[in-house]
């Protein structure tokens, strides 16, 4: 049999640790699987909700200038069954807030209206239906009427007919005929064309812009759907990307944890790899056999990982199914992308073996006879290992002075490029630092923790290289979550400030006919009105409620036109909704990594555990209890945890300081107590992370001490 | 010598396994361990004399039968009490040292002391690390240790809380005879001049005779005893047993 027979013979006999070993990495296909999953999905999804046009318009034609003077070239043209120009316009309806007005022809085969929930499309120009959200909203039913104001002349009154469900709906939203939406000062956006029996849309769009003309857009239905479907992928693909991102970060930190546990079940491996060797094993063969294991490992814990994803996404969508959301994607499974994505698992395995694998392959036949020393061969070389950290460092500060320079999108880049170097000397330093750290944290460990808190700063201090790994990565997660928190702040900061100047009052009434109001407004003693630049500032008298203040401004303005009424309150709302929102997907992306990072903890302390048995034995056998080996445990990773979030908290938010420069954001903030709670967030799930090998230890007999391992 | 016996087996069995496959590596022993006396316990391979030891220092249970170490029945101990025991009244020393990796070899003496959160007698730790002539190594971690210089450090670490009695698996299988002497010597001493009880597991005649007796075990049973043994007298007494095992 040759070596890697061997090696994989014992991978086969204890199946549990390839698991154990690729847990970092099936935490991270999880993580990339389902951005793929959920790209495909959300891709999907979005193309059927962004489709606007008809599947029935077998041609459409882009008016260039809007005017509707085309539609009856379009509609005499020979071939063309129907043609329906689509029109629409923003207007201020009830002298307030702005509305999305679009035509539809309400009937025939281009009607695009084709969920009515309540009461009749409208079919007279006084008619109008709204969608769903809006008549929510605004508490519209059927019956109910509003006043639009067109571009000039009064304001028109239009009759709620019935309520109807779109695709999306950003702002308030309702429909009318095409010649209401025309009558209002409505644009011309398209003109969806039907071919009449026999005719191919190929031909009529032939006939079509030989009519109009070489300066109108004329394309067949299939191309403007396509067209519309791509429009809406990369509206979304600067949000996929920036996943794409964060998963290649957690697969960092996964090969990070990988290459660590390696090392230590190499460790622990040394007399039989020896025996290897001394039967008559190469180097080489040493080495092929170590990486084969990290395929087969990538391999398990890869599809392991796709599976789970798979599991996780139909779950999701199944769950959101029962619990009545209507409208619910199905999930779009590529299967060349998620083999891509286990051939990326497979091979950041086997990149993360190689280190260990040489290493191996360096074990003397001799250690075969010897005791298996457990632990780490050889001291950390601590002055070579400085300098590189050392050049690793002053070129990432180089990078990220570049990038500053630079600024914007590549400056970003460069940022990102600048925080993966400094990333790696802090691998490279890590074995040194844990020395520092071991001095500084793990004074305040042994006070605390006693003898079991010393024990555990010896046990770190004992496997430097492994403490290191495992920081590093925690460093990683905890960097780029306080990099994201000190952006967050600044970033809130900065609008919080720009809203405040933009809005000099609780309430500002703008527009050519802001004046006229302002003394209607002055004379209200619940009011204190300014009047600065042609606005109509207004604030509440002390005593006067929000929602009174509100009241007063809206039957002040009530039957007059040309103003613009704008709430502070509802501007900063937005604003919070919108920060909340980016900040919940950030830290949701980011936390993939910092549970790589966890999972890293557990495993690193699992296989710890495993190895010093013996050593739990004798410290059961001289009298540690069981709760002072759990607490041991749980000490050290404290200690690690504690290291990495304060690595990972200072390095985060110079570079979340720096970012803000590079994209010119207002607002340089530290959000110190945030950054606090991470620390003592960091350092408990680190030692929730401990539990499992806790109680590991903990069973260790005291006669294990006496057994050879 | 009339102290009472500083532990005793009462009908001890241990069984591994179960069904078909059950080893009975105990068979109902019954015998002291005399108080202020160096006592060794001898016995073929498979005898169960490791066993006997373990069920004395409370490091595992018995399956029936009882185990006294003084007056105090380890069977009817739960762990926490049995750690406390472990840790205030026996000394131990492995036959492969067993010393910290992670701790010097003054961390490695203490520890037993730390744990228990009792302050160390200064004088008493200055006599014994100078008797065990451990001075000058108390900085050096285990690695830069020699072997006779690692188990009078475990030595060191049994003996600093005046343990009622000491237990030593084989303490001197891995070291080389000068060195094996030495500590044999030592706790020869630590009986003679201290008062202390110790109790040695060991296959190695010459190891025995340092003992005031000798009890000898074969299939799991108590098989004899010496008293005053000399080298040539425990082979013989092992070829004795050796022979009712082939006849």
């Amino acid at each position: 049999m040759k070596a890697s027979g061997v090696l994989l013979a014992e991978t086969r006999r204890r199946p549990g640790r390839v698991l154990l070993t690729g847990l970092a990495i099936i935490v991270a296909t999880v993580f990339a699987a389902g951005t793929l999953l959920f790209t495909d999905t959300l891709d999907a999804y979005v193309a059927t909700q962004t489709v606007q046009t008809p599947a029935t318009a077998a041609v459409v034609v882009t008016p260039p200038d809007g005017a509707g003077r085309l539609l009856s070239t379009v509609g005499s043209v020979d071939g063309a069954a129907t043609a329906v120009g689509v029109w629409s316009t923003y207007r201020p309806v009830n002298s307030g807030v702005t509305w999305s007005i679009t035509s539809d022809p309400m009937t025939g085969p281009l009607s695009r209206l084709t969920a009515l929930v309540t009461g009749r499309l409208p079919v007279a120009a006084g008619e109008m239906a709204v969608a769903t959200g809006t008549a929510e909203r605004l508490r519209l039913a059927p019956g109910s009427s509003v006043e639009v104001s067109p571009d000039s002349g009064p304001a028109r009154r239009f009759t709620i007919t019935g309520v109807v469900r779109v695709p999306s709906e950003s702002l308030n939203t309702a429909f009318g005929t095409p010649g209401a939406v025309e009558g209002l000062g409505g644009r011309l956006d398209q003109i969806d064309v039907v071919a009449a029996p026999g005719v191919s849309p190929e031909a009529l769009t032939g006939r079509v812009s030989a009519a109009v003309g070489p300066d109108v857009r004329v394309r067949t239905g299939d191309q403007q759907r396509a067209a519309e479907a791509e429009d809406a992928s990369a509206s979304i693909a600067a949000v996929l990307v920036g996943i794409g991102v964060f998963a290649g970060l957690a697969l960092v930190a996964a090969a990070v944890v990988v290459a660590s546990t390696f090392r230590i079940v190499l460790t622990q491996r040394r007399t039989q790899l020896a025996l290897l060797r001394c039967v008559g094993a190469t180097r080489g063969q040493i080495t092929r056999a170590v990486l084969a294991e990290g395929a087969v490992t990538g391999l398990v814990a890869g599809l392991a990982g796709i599976g789970a994803a798979l599991g996780i996404g139909y779950a999701v969508l199944a769950a959101m199914r029962a619990a009545g959301v209507d409208d619910v994607p199905t999930l779009v499974a590529t299967p060349p992308k998620l083999a891509a994505a286990l051939l990326v698992a497979v091979l950041t395995t086997v990149l993360a073996a190689i280190g260990p694998a040489l290493a191996a392959s360096r074990i003397p036949p001799v250690a075969a006879l010897g005791t298996a020393g457990a632990g780490e061969a050889g001291a950390p070389r601590a002055g070579r290992r400085l300098v590189v950290a050392g050049v690793l460092a002053v070129l990432a500060a180089g990078i990220g002075a570049l990038a500053l320079a630079v600024g914007a999108a590549p400056g970003l880049i460069g940022l990102a490029a600048s925080g993966m170097v400094a990333f790696a000397a802090l691998v490279v330093a890590g074995p040194v630092l844990v020395r520092a750290l071991a001095a500084t944290v793990g004074r305040v460990v042994v006070v605390l923790g006693r003898t079991p808190g010393r024990l555990a700063v010896a046990n770190a201090r004992e496997v430097p290289r492994r403490t290191a790994a495992t920081i590093s990565v925690l460093a990683l997660g905890v960097g780029l979550t306080s990099a994201l928190l000190v952006a967050m702040a600044s970033t809130r900061a900065g609008a919080t400030a720009s809203l405040d100047r933009e809005f000099p009052a609780d309430i500002v009434v703008a527009g050519a006919g802001a004046a006229a109001v302002a003394p209607v407004l002055e004379g209200d003693l619940r009011l204190v009105v300014r009047v600065e630049k042609g606005q109509v500032l207004v604030d509440p008298a002390p005593g006067t409620t929000e929602d009174a203040t509100r009241a007063a401004v809206t039957d002040a303005v009530a039957g007059r036109s040309g103003m613009l009424v704008r709430y502070a309150a509802d501007a900063r709302a937005q604003l919070e909704s919108t920060i909340d929102t980016v900040a919940l997907v950030g830290l949701g992306l980011v936390g993939m990594t910092a549970l790589v990072a966890v999972v890293g903890v557990g495993v690193t302390l699992a296989l710890s555990v495993a190895e010093r048995t013996r050593e739990t034995g004798l410290l059961r056998a001289v009298g540690l209890t069981r709760s002072g080996v759990r607490a041991m445990v749980a000490w050290e990773a404290a200690l690690s945890g504690a290291g990495a979030a304060l690595v990972g908290a200072v390095l985060g938010g110079v570079y979340g300081l720096i970012g803000v420069q590079v994209l010119g954001l207002d607002g340089l903030v530290v959000p110190v107590g945030t950054l606090l709670a991470l620390v003592a967030g960091v350092v408990l799930v680190a030692v929730l992370a401990a539990v499992a090998p806790a109680a590991r230890a903990g069973r260790v007999p005291p006669i294990r001490a006496l057994v050879d391992a | 010598m009339n102290r009472p016996p500083a532990a005793r087996a009462a009908g001890l069995v241990k069984t591994y396994g179960r069904g078909d496959a059950a080893v009975h590596a105990l068979d109902g022993v019954s015998l002291e361990v005399p108080a202020a006396a160096f006592t060794a316990i001898m016995g073929p391979s498979g005898s169960g004399k490791s066993t006997l030891m373990h069920l004395l220092a409370g490091l595992d249970t018995a399956t029936s039968g009882q185990a006294f170490l003084g007056d105090t029945d380890l069977g009817a101990c739960g762990d926490r009490e049995l750690t406390a025991i472990r840790r205030d009244r026996i000394g131990f020393v492995f036959q492969s040292f067993n010393l910290l990796p992670q701790l010097t070899a003054a961390q490695n003496i203490d520890l037993p002391a730390q744990l228990a959160g009792r302050r160390v007698d200064p004088a008493w730790r200055e006599s014994l690390v100078g008797l065990l002539d451990l001075t000058d190594r108390l900085g050096h971690r285990p690695t830069q240790l020699s072997g006779g210089q690692q188990q009078r450090v475990a030595l060191a670490r049994a003996l600093l809380g005046r343990p009622e009695i000491v237990f030593a698996d084989e303490p001197t299988g891995n070291l080389d005879s000068a060195a094996g002497h030495e500590v044999l010597a030592l706790l020869q001493r630590s009986v003679r001049e201290l008062g202390g009880t110790v109790v040695v597991v060991t296959h190695d005649p010459v190891a025995a005779s340092y003992a005031d007796g000798v009890l000898l075990l074969r299939d799991g049973r108590l098989a004899g005893t010496l008293v005053a043994p000399r080298p040539d007298t425990v082979l013989a007494a092992l070829a004795e047993l050796s022979g009712a095992v082939a006849r």
